[in-house]
C-alpha cells in the first residue's frame, strides 16, 4: 500500500494505492484512480522549462522561450531531458504548440514551445 | 558635463599616480562631500577619495534624513554652533543643488508631566544655540497641529526650523557638483596608507596600491576615521559606532504627520522619532545600541521591538503592516564628546572632521565652511573661480507641468515609459542618474538617485528592468551589475545569450 | 475611440491586459461593447502568467492542463480576433471618478510612449492591476542585507524569462505556491534547495505542489519555521531558521544555519489598489481590495475589479471566471441596466466563524443572476469541514461539505437567488 497526493488537478486528493490489487482509494474523482495507479508502477511527470533563443539573423535574443513536454514523460528521465533542453537554441519566429525537439530524453514526447515568440 | 566631469569617473581613471593636489579629502559622505563641493570654488586641485563603489555609502545613506533645529546640542559646543549654523544653510544649499528639502518644522514632545521642565531646559539651550522662533505648545496645540500625536501627549516644543532633506540624494548631488567644478572623485579607493617625507606634501596610498599626494590630507572618514588618523598621527580619539535601527513605511503612511516628531531627549541621544520624508513615506527610529562592530549594520528582532515599542509612544495610529523595509546605520560616535574639528597636534596639514554624528547631516554645510578656514590658515591659498556653477538640476518627470512633460516624452520616449510604477520613475530619469557625472553604476545607486525600487514593491517588478538599462548604459554583462557594494552580485550566471555585454 | 493629442475617448477602459483583463475585456465585447481600450503597463500581454512557464492552468475554462504562457496566448488570441486594442507599456497614473450623476466619464490620466502623457475619458472602467509580493521589509526579517534576497516572483522572472541564474544554493522562505513552484524550478536549472521553511503549522501552497515540487526533489519543509537572521556583507553567505511557537515566536535554542547564496520569499501576495483609493472606492481591509458587489462593481458605479486586484486567487481559471463576470457586469452598465442602488435591494455577505473574508461582498437582489459563486477562504485547514451560509436570524439557508479546507485553496460556494429571497445579510461560518 502506498499513498500519493493526487498531481492531476488543484484538489490534491490524497490517494492509498494498492499495486498488487490495483485498486485506489480516496480520490473524488477517475483521473485519480488513473494518476495513482500510474504513479504507484510508473510515475510520470509533465517538464516545464526554457530554452535559449536566437533571431531570425542569428543575433542572440534577449529572452528565453518557454516550453513543455507535450504529455508528460517517465519522473526518471527529467534529468536527462533538462541537459537535452539546457543544450538547444532555437531560432524565430517559432508558433505555440511548435515541436521544439522530438522524442525528448527518449521519452517518445515531443518538446513543444509554450507560447509563440519572434 | 563638463569633460572634468566624465574624466573623474572611476571608470576612466586608470592612472596607478595622481600627484599634485592640493587637497585630498578621504570619505565621500556628507561631510567630505560638503567640503569637495565647498573646495571646488577656488582655484586648488581637490581629490575626494572613497573606499566604496559609490558616494553616501556609510552614515550619510542610513540616518534619520532630519535636519534638526538646533535645541538639542548643548549650548557652547562645536555641535551647537555648526547644527544652527547650517541649519540656516540648507533651504539655499538645496535650491541650488536641486535636492529634496523641506522644513516641515519640528515637535519635541513631553510624554509625562515629568518631561515638561526639559521642554523649557531645551526652549532656552535652543535660545542661547540662536535658534529662532521656538515655541512651547500646551498638549491641546500640539495635537491641533498633530492630531495623530498620542493622548499622552503633555505638551511640546515646535521648531518651525526643523526640516527634512534627502541625505544621500544631498551627498550626490555636493559630490557631483564638486566634479562638475573640477574636483577629481576616485572610488574604490581603499586608504590602507598615509605617508609623507619631511614637511613635503602627503602620499596617500590605496590597498589596491593606487596613490595621490597632496598638500593637505583632510580626513573626513566617518566611521573610520579614527583608522584613518592613526595612519599618520598620533592617536587623539577613537570612533565607537553606536547602531541605530528605522522602520520606513508605505507612502500610505507618509501623512500622518507633517512634522518630525521627537521625544525628549535621552542620554544615548534624542531618542527615537517620527517623521515624514522628503519623498513621502514615513520613517520611524532609531534606537541606539554601543558595541558595535564598524560593519554591522544588521537590524535585529530585539533592536526592532524597541523601535516599534519608541514610535508607538509618540502615536498609536501607525500602520505597521504598512512597513516596506528596515534599515540600520551606524553613528561615529567618538571618545571625545564632541564634533572633532581641527588640525592634528602632531602632524601640521593633516585635518580631522571626525565624530561627526548627530546633527552631523545638518552640520555638514557649515563644518565645510570651517574646514574650508582651517585649510586657509594653514597656508591654502583660496582664490575664487570665476565660473564656478553652484547650480545643478536632474529631472523629475512626474512633477513637472503636463505640456512640458509631453515635450520631452515626444523629444525622448525613454521618458514616456515608466519603469517603478510604486514611484512612477521614467526610463529617461534612471538613464540620466547613470549618465550624470558621478553617476550611478548599481541597483542601489539609481535607487537612492532616483528611487525606483524604494517604493512598496521594494525593486520587486523594477529590478529586473533597471538592471538591463544599468548594463546597456555601462556597456556591461548583466552578471557584472551589482546591487550595491563590492561583492553584491546579483545574476550569478546565464543560460541565455548575455545581454548589454557584447558591445 | 475618438483621438486627440491630449484626449482619447472611450466606452471601457481596462486597467491591466493579464488574465483578468483579457477575460474581461472578451466577456465585455461578446456582451455587445465594441469600444474598449486596455492598457498594460509592461512590453506584452499576458502578465504574470508570462513568466509561470510551470503546467498546472486552464483544467477549469479549457479542459486541459496548460502552462501560463500557453494559457495567456489563448486569452492574447482571444482578445486580438475581436479586434480589441491594447495599448503596451502604458502606465495609469491616475483615475479621477465622476461625480455621481449618469454620463459624465471617468478620467484615466494615463503616460506612455504610444500617448505620451494623455487623459483618456471612459464611460466605465475594469481594474485588473493584480498584485504585488509582500517583501522582506514587510515581514521585518532580522539581519544583514545582502544581495540575494530575492522575493519568489521577480527570482522566477530573472531565471524564466532572462535565462538568468540566481543562485546555487539556495532557502526558500513561504510554502505558498510560487514558493514550491520555485523550489522545482531551482532545482532542475541545478541549484541546491535546501529547505522551504513554513512560519505557519501549515502549508499555504497546494497539495499536489508539495508533491510534485518537494517530495519529487526530496526537498524538506519544515512547518512552524521561520527565518530568524541573514548574514552577508556583499551576496548572501548564511540564512538561519528557528522554530517558533504557537503565538509564532521564535523559540530560542532551535536556530539551524544553512550556508547559501541565495534566499526566496513566497511570504504573500498583496492586490495592488493604489489606483482604486485614488479612485476613491471603499477597501475591504480583509481583502485589501475594494468591495464589490456580485458583478464585480465597486461602490463608485461603473468601476469594476476582477482578478488578484480584488483578492488574491490561487487558480487563474478562477481568475477568468471572475472577470467574465466584471465584462459582463461592465456591458449591463454601458448598456443603461446597470444594478439597482437602492439599499433594500442589497444583500450582504459577512464572513463569519472561521472564514476570512468573501468575494462578492453584496448582490443585488433585483439584477442577480439565477445563481452565482460567492468566493471565500477559510482560516485553518479542517478535514471534513462543512461551510455554512446563515441568514440574519441565525436560521441555516445552505451547508457544503468539503472533504478538506485549507486556506491555500479558495472555496467557491453556489448560491441562488432563491437562497437569498428573505434579504438582509447572510454570515459563512465554517461548523464547528
Amino acid at each position: 500500500m502506498a499513498t500519493f497526493t493526487c498531481i492531476t488537478c488543484p484538489r490534491g486528493c490524497l490517494l492509498e494505492v494498492d499495486p498488487e490489487k490495483k485498486t485506489v482509494a480516496g480520490n473524488l474523482c477517475p483521473r485519480g484512480e488513473t494518476y495513482g495507479l500510474a504513479e504507484a508502477c510508473h510515475p510520470v511527470r509533465v517538464l516545464t522549462s526554457t530554452v535559449a533563443v536566437r533571431a531570425a539573423d542569428g543575433a542572440p535574443y534577449p529572452e528565453m522561450l518557454p516550453v513543455r513536454t507535450q504529455t508528460a514523460i517517465p519522473k526518471g528521465l527529467l534529468s536527462q531531458a533538462m541537459d537535452e533542453i539546457r543544450a538547444i537554441t532555437v531560432t524565430l519566429p517559432v508558433e505555440m504548440g511548435e515541436v521544439i525537439k522530438e522524442n525528448i530524453a527518449g521519452s517518445a514526447v515531443a518538446l513543444i514551445a509554450s507560447r509563440s515568440l519572434g | 558635463m563638463t569633460s572634468t566631469a566624465l574624466s573623474s569617473n572611476d571608470r576612466c581613471c586608470n592612472d596607478r599616480a595622481i600627484n599634485d593636489f592640493d587637497v585630498a579629502i578621504i570619505g565621500a559622505g556628507i561631510v567630505g562631500a560638503a567640503l569637495f563641493r565647498e573646495l571646488s570654488r577656488y582655484r586648488v586641485r581637490i581629490v575626494l577619495l572613497e573606499r566604496e563603489n559609490d558616494v553616501a555609502l556609510g552614515a550619510s545613506r542610513a540616518n534619520s534624513a532630519i535636519v534638526h533645529c538646533g535645541c538639542d546640542p548643548k549650548a557652547g559646543t562645536a555641535m551647537a554652533r555648526f547644527n544652527t549654523a547650517g541649519n540656516r544653510m540648507f533651504p539655499e544649499l538645496c535650491r541650488q543643488l536641486d535636492v529634496p528639502f523641506v522644513q516641515n518644522g519640528s515637535l519635541i514632545c513631553a510624554f509625562g508631566d515629568e518631561e515638561l521642565p526639559v521642554l523649557k531646559a531645551l526652549f532656552d539651550n535652543g535660545r542661547a544655540n540662536g535658534v529662532e522662533h521656538l515655541e512651547i505648545l500646551d498638549a491641546a496645540s500640539a495635537r491641533a497641529l498633530e492630531p495623530n500625536l498620542s493622548s499622552a501627549v503633555r505638551g511640546a516644543l515646535f521648531a518651525p526650523t526643523g526640516g527634512i532633506v534627502g541625505p544621500y540624494e544631498l551627498t550626490t548631488a555636493l559630490a557631483e557638483n564638486g566634479v562638475v567644478n573640477g574636483g577629481e572623485l576616485l572610488l574604490n579607493f581603499d586608504t590602507a596608507a598615509i605617508s609623507r617625507s619631511d614637511k613635503g606634501p602627503f602620499t596617500v596610498t590605496a590597498a589596491d596600491g593606487r596613490t595621490v599626494t597632496a598638500r593637505y590630507v583632510v580626513n573626513a572618514a566617518g566611521i573610520n576615521a579614527d583608522k584613518v588618523h592613526n595612519l599618520i598621527a598620533r592617536p587623539t580619539f577613537q570612533i565607537r559606532p553606536r547602531r541605530g535601527e528605522y522602520y520606513v513605511f508605505d507612502k500610505s503612511q507618509g501623512s500622518l504627520f507633517d512634522r518630525t516628531i521627537f521625544v525628549c531627549p535621552g542620554k544615548l541621544g534624542k531618542g527615537i522619532l517620527v517623521s515624514p520624508t522628503v519623498n513621502g513615506n514615513l520613517i520611524a527610529g532609531p534606537n541606539a545600541q554601543d558595541g558595535i562592530a564598524r560593519d554591522d549594520t544588521a537590524v535585529t528582532a530585539a533592536g526592532l521591538a524597541e523601535v516599534r515599542a519608541g514610535a508607538q509612544r509618540i502615536t498609536e495610529a501607525i500602520s505597521w503592516r504598512d512597513t516596506i523595509r528596515n534599515f540600520a546605520g551606524l553613528r561615529a560616535i567618538s571618545t571625545r564628546d564632541d564634533f572633532i574639528i581641527e588640525e592634528a597636534p602632531d602632524q601640521k596639514g593633516f585635518f580631522d572632521l571626525a565624530g561627526i554624528k548627530s546633527p552631523g547631516l545638518t552640520s555638514a554645510p557649515a563644518i565645510a565652511l570651517a574646514a574650508r578656514d582651517l585649510l586657509a590658515d594653514a597656508g591654502l591659498e583660496l582664490v575664487e573661480k570665476k565660473d564656478f556653477n553652484p547650480n545643478r538640476h536632474e529631472t523629475r518627470f512626474l512633477s513637472l507641468p503636463p505640456q512640458k512633460r509631453r515635450a520631452l516624452a515626444e523629444r525622448d520616449s525613454a521618458y514616456g515609459r515608466i519603469v517603478c510604477r510604486c514611484e512612477s520613475i521614467t526610463e529617461g530619469e534612471i538613464i540620466e542618474s547613470i549618465r550624470r557625472p558621478v553617476g550611478a553604476t548599481t541597483l542601489d545607486g539609481v535607487k537612492r538617485r532616483c528611487r525606483p525600487g524604494s517604493g512598496r514593491c521594494q525593486g520587486g517588478f523594477c529590478s529586473v528592468r533597471v538592471l538591463e538599462i544599468l548594463a546597456r548604459e555601462l556597456g556591461k554583462d548583466q552578471r557584472e551589475i551589482l546591487q550595491d557594494k563590492a561583492g553584491s552580485s546579483i545574476i550569478l550566471g546565464t543560460r541565455g545569450p548575455v545581454q548589454g555585454g557584447d558591445q | 475611440m475618438t483621438h486627440t493629442a491630449e484626449k482619447i475617448t472611450v466606452d471601457l477602459a481596462i486597467v491591466g491586459a493579464g488574465p483578468a483583463g483579457l477575460a474581461a475585456a472578451v466577456a465585455a465585447y461578446d456582451s455587445g461593447v465594441r469600444d474598449i481600450l486596455l492598457l498594460e503597463r509592461d512590453k506584452e500581454p499576458g502578465g504574470i502568467l508570462n513568466q509561470c512557464i510551470h503546467n498546472g492552468f486552464g483544467l477549469h475554462v479549457f479542459g486541459e492542463e496548460l502552462t501560463g504562457p500557453q494559457y495567456a496566448e489563448r486569452f492574447v488570441r482571444q482578445a486580438a480576433e475581436r479586434g480589441i486594442p491594447i495599448r503596451l507599456q502604458t502606465m495609469v497614473l491616475d483615475i479621477e471618478a465622476p461625480a455621481p450623476r449618469k454620463g459624465a466619464p471617468f478620467r484615466l490620466h494615463v503616460l506612455g510612449p504610444q500617448f505620451g502623457d494623455q487623459t483618456i475619458e471612459a464611460k466605465s472602467v475594469i481594474l485588473a492591476m493584480g498584485c504585488r509580493e509582500r517583501t522582506r521589509g514587510a515581514i521585518g526579517i532580522p539581519g544583514d542585507r545582502p544581495s540575494g534576497v530575492f522575493t519568489a516572483g521577480t527570482a522566477q522572472r530573472l531565471i524564466n524569462r532572462e535565462g538568468f541564474s540566481v543562485g546555487k544554493r539556495a532557502v526558500i522562505l513561504g510554502s505558498g505556491d510560487i514558493g514550491l513552484i520555485m523550489a522545482r524550478r531551482l532545482t532542475l536549472e541545478g541549484a541546491k534547495v535546501l529547505c522551504v521553511v513554513e512560519l505557519m503549522p501549515y502549508s499555504n501552497g497546494l497539495a499536489r505542489n508539495i508533491a510534485q515540487c518537494l517530495n519529487d526533489f526530496n526537498i524538506p519543509l519544515y512547518l512552524s519555521h521561520t527565518v530568524t537572521d541573514i548574514k552577508g556583507h556583499g551576496r548572501l553567505e548564511e540564512v538561519t531558521i528557528s522554530e517558533v511557537d504557537a503565538n509564532r515566536a521564535p523559540i530560542p535554542g532551535t536556530e539551524k544555519t544553512y550556508p547559501c547564496d541565495t534566499l526566496l520569499l513566497s511570504v504573500g501576495l498583496i492586490p495592488e489598489n493604489e489606483l482604486t483609493r485614488l479612485a476613491g472606492a471603499a477597501i475591504d481591509p480583509r481583502t485589501g481590495g475594494p468591495l464589490v458587489s456580485e458583478d464585480r462593481q465597486t461602490s463608485i458605479p461603473g468601476l469594476f475589479a476582477c482578478g488578484n486586484v480584488l483578492h488574491v486567487h490561487d487558480l487563474v481559471d478562477f481568475v477568468t471566471g471572475e472577470a467574465s463576470r466584471a465584462g459582463k457586469g461592465a456591458a449591463a452598465y454601458l448598456a443603461g441596466d446597470g444594478r439597482v442602488t437602492a439599499e433594500e435591494e442589497s444583500v450582504g455577505f459577512i464572513p463569519g466563524r472561521g472564514i476570512s473574508y468573501t468575494v462578492p461582498h453584496m448582490v443585488d437582489r433585483a439584477g442577480a443572476p439565477q445563481s452565482f459563486t460567492v468566493f471565500m477562504r477559510v482560516r485553518q485547514p479542517k478535514p471534513d469541514g462543512v461551510i455554512v451560509m446563515k441568514d440574519a436570524e441565525g436560521t441555516v439557508v445552505k451547508r457544503w461539505k468539503r472533504p478538506r479546507l485549507a486556506p491555500a485553496e479558495m472555496e467557491e460556494l453556489t448560491v441562488t437567488r432563491e437562497m437569498i429571497a428573505s434579504g438582509g445579510s447572510y454570515t459563512f461560518e465554517v461548523e464547528e
